[in-house]
């Protein structure tokens, strides 16, 4: 990454504007092993630079794929006439960008990029494994996915950043024959923020989880139709942090509650029961570093927790400078970009439910006829508050006791009525950062929390 | 190295040099004009500047791909030292293959980028949904021009040549009343012009006129079994997970395709036939040219109800000793059937008209569950109230046997041409 025209960068940016520089380069590294057949092998790269530029109420950006100093002059002054056509043609009410801190902060690791042969040779040792150990499968597919961010921010009135942000993922997806002779599927995912080896070093370490994920579907092979209607069911933490992030998290950005979002009326109102706390964290969670940090945002803002909701109150908004002032916030540091010729949204980073004092023995117990619904594909939320996600692996509870698995089904609710029935929250969290949040561009974000007992409305026959 | 010819030719070079048997390189040059809406006030005008360069390399039957925007001679030598690099560390696998069928053909699509037009089709827009729909609010709005220029070429006399550019159009909306709020949608359309307002692109205008309906909603009664009508957007979405699910390679390879010995048999409602068809009007600057380098033509993937084709590449269909499909993607061209929507609706007691389906990821033997948003309940043989957001399951091989009729209205929103569906057997849990 070029950095020798960035110290000069402050020269060119335009004269009574807000103007922000960046410089990015993506990589993606992505094998994968479709029983024993490399299906795929591709490596993957862009890099350039970008301006955006905020005068008289609008942003204006541009971006170029060479890295020099012509090519920074150029995309200052492109942003520069982009902001200006808007702002002669329109007439906006103008709140201004809010004043944020000035400082810099320098990288904390270098990006070791591994050659495909890493990722190939991990792959065949684990599939070996796994085709010798298992006598039931019909198919196995194994897949690597590793991808990173480096960037270099400059701002004229934040802070300067020199970030990099690698993680690293193996997926295992199985599959069996079910009972009719149809067949069923499920996966998991090992890894986090990091690079590749950082985070593996040993196949035959990811064996206790393909065996969990092995008897699960097993018993998923046998599995029966969940009962449609509303249930008690328990959450487990990766469906809680998908509660956070999907069913919450969505309908508190800002540019979301501008656009009409429920959220808009419930600032410091009850959404929730008084047991459920959910924070957006920067960087350290839990005296822990998180599994994606951000120290320092794409509009050089200092990157600070995010409280969302506490003891069930709707406390903030997740906010870009632009839209701290109409909403009287303070910036946090979510305002995000992913690729280099992406402006920053307003995104989420590390969202998580924060644990409470229930333990899962408790939880199941406490229920007579319900799910315990432990692993999604995917969700969906609604500016409502209106969310679904898709279940893939979960068991009936039966008087307090773990029974049948189920087969994939939905759930859905309305996030702040569902909330409210929130009665046991669990004493362990987990967090999960494989996962790429869509809106406009993809964005790597880590979600979390605690398994928790509440009323869901279930799909099923 | 300046032209897309020249630097694909270079990185071609470098790949044999080093060793390669096939060897295919696309190398592309874009700028997309991008003017953005949020909360119906303009926010941000983007213009960027981009490049790409992929690089496949198939040698002694190892395969890697490698893609970047760097086209600097010091970026492509890099690209083509990692590619056969790439291709070094896989195991030798011979049904990798790309083209080898000699063709050369030069394909223009689009207009240049009008910036004035642009603002002036957006502006009205927004001007329009305030004036008339003032219970709407636009959410979101993106319209952009994108225009590309480059080539496709490989070792063995394939060339592409390409100039594409086109308007695409996205837009999210819901109606508002007070404090309610109706469930979010969206739309997105492509097309070569702005010679028509933005509300007749897509479904814009059908959107916006429901969406105020959709605000205060009522909830389906009676759990059971019901017909639904589904509208275009959601029987594409049910397409494209079937097929994904049953027709395509991967699933075939893994052995988890229920349609596995289906081939020129009955799958499907005789009413329904799915087509790939780049030449087809519908289609805006369409995919000309597969990923293996063959020429896309037309081909019939479900006729009439019965399974003509699987949607495979040249690698499974050598993996698996089947044809391989003569077009990529999935830009389904369904035909249209012989009643109107308002027939269609006419002959349903009670039932739904499911407008967006948010559901799960089916099971890979079709089994689905999710929620019919955006929805109207059909009562007595007419759409009446707007439904308040309702669980609908099913199997999604028993959908596409179960279809009463297609209508002759389609969607075409510039990538697919798609009909309303009406269909039996779905269970609707409020």
């Amino acid at each position: 990454m070029q950095n020798e025209f960035m110290h000069l960068a402050k020269e060119y940016f335009a004269k009574g504007a807000s103007t922000e520089l960046r410089v990015q380069r993506n990589r993606t590294r992505r094998t994968t092993l479709l029983k024993g057949n490399l299906v795929r092998n591709i490596r993957s790269e862009s890099k350039g630079l970008c301006a955006r530029v905020y005068k008289d109420g609008m942003y204006g950006f541009a971006s170029s794929t060479d890295i020099s100093k012509e090519a920074i002059i150029s995309a200052v002054n492109a942003a520069s006439e982009n902001a200006a056509f808007l702002a002669g043609r329109i007439q906006k009410e103008n709140k201004g960008l809010a004043q944020i801190e000035s400082g810099s902060r320098q990288k904390d690791e270098e990006i070791k990029d591994l050659p495909q042969q890493t990722y190939i040779d991990f792959m065949r040792e684990l599939d070996g494994l796994i085709e010798k150990r298992y006598d039931r499968l019909l198919s196995r597919t194994i897949s690597v996915h590793c991808d990173s961010q480096e960037k270099i921010i400059q701002t004229s009135d934040g802070y300067s950043a020199n970030i990099v942000l690698p993680r690293s993922y193996v997926y295992v997806t199985l599959s069996a024959e079910g009972k009719d002779g149809n067949p069923v599927e499920l996966f998991t995912v090992a890894g986090s923020g990091g690079t590749f080896d950082s985070n593996f070093d040993d196949p035959a370490k990811l064996l206790p989880k393909v065996d969990e994920l092995y008897e699960h579907l097993m018993k998923k092979a046998e599995g029966v139709y969940a009962k449609a209607g509303k249930k008690t069911c328990i959450l487990s933490s990766d469906l809680a942090g998908m509660l956070a992030h999907e069913a919450v998290g969505h309908t508190v950005e800002a540019d979301i509650v501008l656009g009409g979002s429920v959220a808009l009326n419930l600032l410091n109102k009850q959404v929730a029961s008084p047991l459920v706390s959910l924070v957006d964290f920067a960087h350290t969670a839990f005296g822990q570093t998180v599994p994606l940090p951000v120290y320092v945002d794409d509009e050089g803002t200092l990157a600070k927790d995010c409280v969302l909701i506490e003891d069930g109150i709707l406390k903030n908004y997740m906010v870009n400078r632009e839209l701290a002032n109409v909403f009287n916030m303070e910036p946090c540091g979510n305002a995000r970009a992913w690729d280099f010729n992406d402006e920053p949204l307003v995104r989420m980073r590390n969202t998580f439910i924060l644990p409470g004092e229930s333990s899962l023995e408790d939880m199941i117990a406490s229920i007579d006829d319900g799910y315990y619904l432990l692993s999604s594909a995917n969700g969906q939320a609604d500016t409502t508050g209106e969310f679904m996600f898709g279940i893939t692996c979960g068991y009936e509870i039966k008087n307090g006791k773990i029974g049948k698995a189920i087969l994939d089904t939905t759930v859905s609710g309305v996030a702040f009525e569902m909330l409210k029935t929130v009665s046991m929250v669990g004493k362990d969290i987990k967090l999960s950062s494989s996962g790429f949040c869509g809106k406009k561009q993809p964005m790597a974000v880590s979600l979390g929390g605690p398994a928790i007992k509440c009323e869901i409305n279930m799909g099923g026959r | 190295m300046k032209t897309p010819y020249e630097i694909a030719s270079y990185a071609m070079e470098g790949l044999l040099k080093g060793g390669a048997d096939d060897v295919s390189v696309s190398c592309y040059e874009g700028l997309k004009n991008e003017l953005n809406a949020e909360g119906g006030e303009f926010s941000l005008l983007r213009t960027t500047a981009d490049k790409s360069l992929n690089l496949t390399c198939i040698a002694k039957n190892k395969k890697g791909t490698v893609s970047g925007n760097d086209t600097t001679k010091e970026g492509v030598d890099t690209a083509v030292h990692e590619a056969l690099l790439s291709s070094n560390s896989a195991a030798p696998d011979t049904a990798w293959e790309i083209s080898r069928v000699p063709v050369e053909k030069t394909y223009s699509f689009g207009l240049p980028y009008d910036k004035e037009k642009m603002f002036f089709r957006a502006k009205e827009f927004l001007d329009t949904v305030k004036k008339e729909y003032p219970n709407v609010t636009v959410q979101q709005l993106v319209l952009s021009h994108d225009s590309s220029q480059g080539l496709y070429i490989n070792n063995h006399g394939v060339r592409f040549n390409e100039s594409a550019s086109c308007y695409t159009v996205a837009i999210t909306l819901v109606g508002r009343d007070g404090e309610k709020s109706s469930s979010m949608n969206y739309t997105s359309g492509l097309s070569y012009d702005l010679d028509k307002p933005i509300i007749e692109f897509a479904d814009i205008g059908l959107l916006l006129k429901s969406a105020e309906k959709q605000v205060h909603t009522v909830p389906f009664s009676g759990k059971g079994v019901y017909p639904v009508v589904l509208s275009p957007k959601c029987f594409n979405t049910f397409l494209t997970y079937a097929l994904g699910a049953f027709a395509s390679g991967s699933s075939l390879l893994e052995n988890t395709s229920i349609w596995k010995d289906s081939l020129n048999k009955s799958v499907a409602s005789s009413e329904l036939s799915v087509s790939i068809d780049p030449f087809n009007k519908a289609i805006v600057a369409p995919d000309m040219y597969t990923s293996e380098g063959y020429e896309a033509k037309p081909y019939s993937i479900i006729e009439n109800g019965v399974l003509k084709h699987f949607m495979l590449s040249k690698y499974y269909a050598n993996k698996l000793g089947l044809e391989r499909a003569p077009s990529d993607g999935d830009a389904f061209i369904v035909s249209p059937g012989k009643q109107s929507l308002e027939e269609l609706i006419g002959g349903i007691e009670k039932g739904l008209l499911v407008g967006r389906f948010s559901g799960g990821m089916p099971a890979v033997d079709g089994e689905f569950s999710g929620v019919a948003k955006n929805s109207f309940l059909i009562e007595n043989g007419k759409v009446t109230k707007a439904a308040a957001e309702t669980m609908i399951s099913g199997n999604l091989a028993q959908v596409l046997k179960s279809i009463r009729g297609l209508s002759k209205e389609t969607f075409e929103g510039g990538f697919i041409s798609v009909p309303y569906a009406a269909v039996d057997g779905i269970t609707v849990s409020s």
